[in-house]
């Protein structure tokens, strides 16, 4: 990862070979193009990000929910399930009651 | 000099809970099963589909991490580890990352006479992935695999051990044990066949006095205990060779290869993926009042080391023995209920460990599945006990017992296998053996008291294995005073 | 019998009731209207007119034989296309889910099905919800009915132009961070979120899982309260619903402010809102002050990170929702020579560009690296927005903004220039804390409409009822007239 300073203040700089990397990860195949515009699109992104490091966040919680609510709960008991006719309706590419994949490695 | 090598190994293993349904749906947790037919929108991750936590699978988890001497957490949160691969419906799996319900915990084991407790680190609830089918004759040579979702979603408990196993030997008798506690706890299935019980191990090699951990590698795809200790074994050895060659160990992910006997490289660390995990918005956290944990705690079997213990202590058995005895529950329950009804438990060890499990060894067979109850076999002692019927003759009516189910008495009768112990009825017989064999006649009165042995079998042969041979004994040695 | 497609529901209900109408004429009075205007404005991605007149049949079947019927039945609505209906197709305007035609149903179109109310069609939208205008929609943008020229706003414009449009009676859709609110805003209806888990999002295609919920859009508050009661209420299929005893929201009702005590976050609004609306946002704090409620200048802490929070929150939990989409069990499939292709291929020829920008920030501030600076940070902040919206509310029963900080702008208009990527900076702060949001129509500007947005505490939902109430019934400027092609 590289940096650069802006406006006196540490700033992350996003190279193309980043986003190839986050694509990768999540996926994506991005065309140069894409590449190119998505890496200063991140770039203008996580600048706008840069206000939350001026909140002092110490001893803070972090707020995963949103609810009160714990537990959760049903009971073991068991309930309809698709037919496989329903489970495989829209994919073309089924073979013995199974989906098709290509080639795994 | 020489330096010498220390092992250390961490185990991960996977037990699936034995729960009627899926941990986030109500599909029911079955092995088998015609291909996605035991799926519906939410473990097939059709979009806007959510999960609801099933209540049993966080009693089993607390169940076993009681058993395992774990602190069970009062707030625990699933997270999800996002990856893509297509036996995974919604590209993430639900998981447990920083706070997993059961921490620090511990499972004792007892290796060549030594105890050892290995450091259960922790154990977090997660959901299975689906089952891919390839098209070839393994992942890397198929052309196209197929997906079946039926196991997605099936509950999963995965237990963390720290490093504290320091050879392949201790490795699978560590699995075995927890294999056992498992069991006891009715929590998992724990076939390691299908796949309700997997292991993952980590093992390094550091020089004897070291106390740095040397480089990770994490050992996949061992199937069986035997190709746990096995697949360690070959690291051990594979990984010695390296450093004493001076080499180095990079580290990576290996596959065990059961046929070939060893182990190949699966990715290397770069290959690593980042899961990227954070708490999954769609499930509200654990919240494990004491009360709660408490009451799983009591309802509890006996489990395997008490069982053992109270073996050895209450009923005299050999270390040995009662390990053996209780290494699962269902034998453990067939031992005490036979000794219920034929209060002498060194002789119903003895049948059960010789005689019983080579039966069922020899015929490929789990002992839930087994024909005989504790009660026929208490009976079989019993009679043979009363000298109605020689060791021998009850082997015979114990195979046919097994085979057929019958009751022992009903064998006995049907076959006139019951022991001839009439001194008047079998003074014709010894009679005949000896006029048949002069020579052994001889040798016995010269001095060669080894003689006796043949003759007694030739009596036995004569009866067909009916004969009293304590009576047979006697008589012959009457007679040839 | 154009004069029936301005109604509200419960007053096609009265007709309904009286036999003056059927249910079947209605719908194909609908249907006819959607055939008129709907290539203007685009707000439907598919038309259900099918089963639109056999659930018209069986509604007026019903009637004749006496039963009683909800007060939504019979009543032609419009769903957004992100929530799932069973046997007809549910796109997300993605190419992803072009095909898709779900297995099952959200538990809001149960819902809405046991209330025997009318599906008619289902709404364009920001392809998965990320969005403002509608514009990322991968079929096509929507028109404003207001002003073909500007957008509807979003992500749920065609819903909110459906109803704007006379194309629909009410429409459901979700709300992330103002995707109901702000196109009701732009397009002149009432937007509602209800607090977080109030609704179930169970068959709802989710953007931001934590930020998500469903609502309403209505042409006044008499229909969003009869929506709020029919689709409301606790689904064991959802973990995040809330329990207990739900509220008979038209009970909420209540032409009276007096002594209420409003909270203006007046710091917040400047520079972010222009002058204009600001212009009219006085005018209704003008209004409330006389029919008796106080208000109140309010300062907001931490009010600089509320969008960025916001930012980091969608696009994680978006970049993971979205993640399924990858050619195996659903939606489009484009063939490679291994998975890894498959998933890269189908992906990336699937999901439009902002889908792919949100998955990209985030995957990037959820990566290993990364997830402290950002993700975790913004949890934190989010607790601390959340803390701090509490103290306001035992203060205040309320808070009132502008909706949005401008009024619609053109198709096509840089809206980054226009609003420095803080378009939903006013509505979101509902959604970081889960709490109910209420918007508004207040009158217009050059003939676009002008949003009120009115803010309470988890719950509190009985106040925005009854200040939205008070000023639909002492004021003209809360309902708009239809607007479209034909209707003058």
């Amino acid at each position: 990862m590289q940096y650069e300073i802006k406006d006196g203040e540490m700033i992350v700089k996003i190279t193309v070979k980043d986003v190839e990397k986050i694509a990768d990860l999540a996926k994506l195949e991005l065309s140069a193009e894409e590449g190119q515009g998505f890496t200063q699109d991140l770039q203008i992104r996580l600048e706008r990000l840069e206000v939350l490091k001026e909140v002092d966040t110490s001893g803070v919680e972090p707020l995963v929910y949103v609810l009160p609510a714990k537990n959760v709960l049903r009971e073991d008991r068991v309930g309809q399930c698709l037919v496989q006719e329903e489970a495989l309706a829209n994919t073309s590419e089924v073979e013995d009651g199974c989906f098709k994949v290509p080639r795994i490695v | 000099m020489r330096v010498e090598w220390e092992t250390v190994i961490g185990l991960e293993i996977h037990a699936e809970l034995k729960t009627k349904t899926k941990i986030f749906c109500s599909c029911p947790n079955e092995f088998g099963g015609k291909e996605n037919t035991h799926v519906c929108p939410v473990c097939l991750g059709l979009p806007g589909a959510l999960p609801v936590l099933n209540k049993q699978v966080v009693e089993y988890a607390v169940r076993a991490g009681v058993a395992l001497n774990c602190a069970i957490q009062s707030y625990s949160k699933f997270d999800r580890k996002n990856y893509f691969y297509p036996d995974l419906p919604t590209a993430y799996q639900i998981s447990q990352y920083d706070l997993p319900i059961c921490r620090n915990g511990y499972l004792e084991i007892e290796v060549n006479g030594e105890k050892k407790k290995i450091r259960i680190n922790r154990i977090h609830l997660e959901e299975d992935a689906g089952k891919l089918l390839h098209s070839g004759s393994s992942i890397t040579s198929s052309q196209y695999s197929l997906a079946d979702y039926n196991r997605a979603g099936v509950p999963l408990i995965e237990i963390v051990t720290e490093p504290d196993l320091s050879s392949a030997e201790e490795a699978r008798v560590f699995l075995e044990q927890l294999r056992a506690v498992l069991e006891y706890t009715e929590v998992s299935d724990v076939k390691m066949e299908e796949g309700s019980l997997r292991c993952d191990a980590n093992i390094s090699l550091r020089p004897v006095g070291s106390t740095k951990l040397g480089t990770k590698m994490e050992i996949k795809n061992m199937n069986s205990f035997r190709a746990l200790e096995r697949a360690l074994a070959y690291e051990i050895e594979r990984q010695q060779e390296v450093l004493e060659e001076g080499g180095k160990i990079v580290q990576e992910t290996r596959a065990w290869d059961e046929g070939k006997g060893m182990t190949a490289v699966m990715r290397s660390k770069e290959e690593a993926h980042d899961y990227r995990y954070f708490p999954d918005p769609d499930l509200a956290p654990i919240i494990l009042e004491p009360e709660w944990v408490e009451e799983i705690r009591a309802s509890l079997p006996e489990l395997p080391e008490a069982r053992k213990e109270r073996l050895v202590q209450e009923l005299g058995l050999s270390a040995y023995d009662a390990g053996v005895l209780t290494a699962s529950r269902a034998l453990a329950e067939f031992f005490d209920q036979t000794v219920a009804v034929y209060n002498a438990p060194k002789v119903v060890a003895n049948w059960i460990m010789v005689e019983y499990l080579g039966l069922l060894n020899a015929n490929n067979l789990e002992l839930e599945k087994s024909k005989i109850t504790p009660k026929q076999l208490a009976t079989l002692l019993i009679v043979q006990a009363e000298g109605k019927i020689s060791g021998k003759i009850a082997k015979k009516v114990f195979a046919e017992m097994f085979a057929t189910g019958k009751d022992p008495e009903k064998i006995i009768k049907e076959k006139g296998l019951v022991q001839i112990s009439d001194e008047g009825a079998l003074a014709a017989v010894v009679d005949k053996v000896i006029a048949a064999n002069p020579q052994s006649v001889e040798d016995y009165r010269g001095g060669k008291k080894k003689a006796l042995g043949y003759l007694v079998g030739q009596v036995m042969k004569e009866t067909k294995g009916q004969a009293n041979p304590g009576v047979v004994n006697k008589l012959l040695q009457e007679k040839l005073k | 019998m154009s004069s029936l497609l301005g109604l509200t529901g419960h007053e096609l209900q009265a007709l309904l009731t009286k036999k003056e109408i059927s249910s079947t004429d209605l719908v194909k009075e609908y249907l006819t209207r959607i055939k008129m205007v709907d290539d203007q404005i685009k707000a439907l991605v598919t038309v259900t007119e099918k089963e639109a007149l056999e659930q018209a049949r069986k509604a007026d079947g019903l009637r004749e034989k006496g039963v009683k019927l909800s007060p939504l039945a019979g009543i032609p609505l419009a769903l957004s296309d992100n929530i799932c209906t069973a046997g007809i197709r549910t796109t997300c305007s993605s190419r992803m889910l072009e095909n898709f035609v779900p297995p099952y149903k959200a538990t809001v179109v149960e819902k809405l099905a046991e209330a025997k109310a009318v599906l008619v069609g289902k709404c364009n939208l920001d392809e998965f919800g990320l969005g403002t205008t509608t514009e990322n929609s991968a079929f096509f943008a929507t028109h404003n009915p207001h002003d073909l020229q500007a957008v509807p706003g979003g992500a749920c414009g065609g819903a909110a132009a459906a109803v704007a449009g006379g194309e629909a009676v009410f429409a459901l859709g979700t709300d992330t961070g103002g995707s109901l609110r702000e196109p009701a805003s732009f397009c002149g209806v009432i937007g509602f979120k209800p607090t977080y888990g109030s609704v179930s999002r169970y068959g709802v295609i989710p953007c931001a899982s934590s930020l998500d919920q469903v609502g309403s859009l209505t042409r006044d508050m008499t229909d969003c309260a009869l929506v709020m009661n029919a689709i409301s209420g606790h689904d064991p299929q959802d973990s995040t619903s809330v329990s207990g005893a739900t509220s008979d929201f038209t009970n909420f009702l209540t032409d009276d402010v007096k002594g209420l005590k409003i909270g203006i976050p007046q710091e917040y609004l400047q520079g972010r809102v222009v002058p204009e609306v600001m212009a009219s946002f006085e005018q209704a704090v003008k209004k409330l002050e006389e029919l008796g409620a106080h208000c109140a200048e309010v300062s907001l802490a931490h009010q600089e990170a509320i969008v960025a929070t916001y930012q980091i929150i969608v696009a994680a939990e978006a970049s993971s929702n979205l993640a399924r989409f990858d050619g195996v069990r659903y939606g489009l499939r484009i063939e490679g020579e291994d998975v890894d292709s498959l998933f890269k291929k189908t992906r990336s020829q699937g999901l439009g560009a902002e889908a792919k920008k949100q998955i990209i920030l985030g995957t990037y501030v959820l990566s290993s690296a990364q997830y402290e600076d950002y993700y975790l940070k913004a949890l934190k902040v989010r607790a601390l927005i959340k803390e701090e919206l509490a103290k306001v509310f035992q203060e205040y029963d309320c808070l009132l903004t502008p909706t949005t900080p401008t009024v619609a702008f053109d198709l096509g208009a840089d809206k980054e220039k226009i609003s420095r990527g803080k378009l939903d900076s006013l509505t979101c702060l509902a959604n970081l804390a889960g709490i109910p949001a209420l918007s508004l129509p207040w009158g217009t500007l050059q003939g676009r409409p002008v949003g009120l947005q009115l803010l309470s505490r988890a719950c509190g939902e009985e106040t925005l009822f009854r200040v939205g109430y008070t000023l639909e019934q002492n004021t003209n400027q809360t309902r708009l007239k239809l607007k479209g092609k034909e209707v003058k």
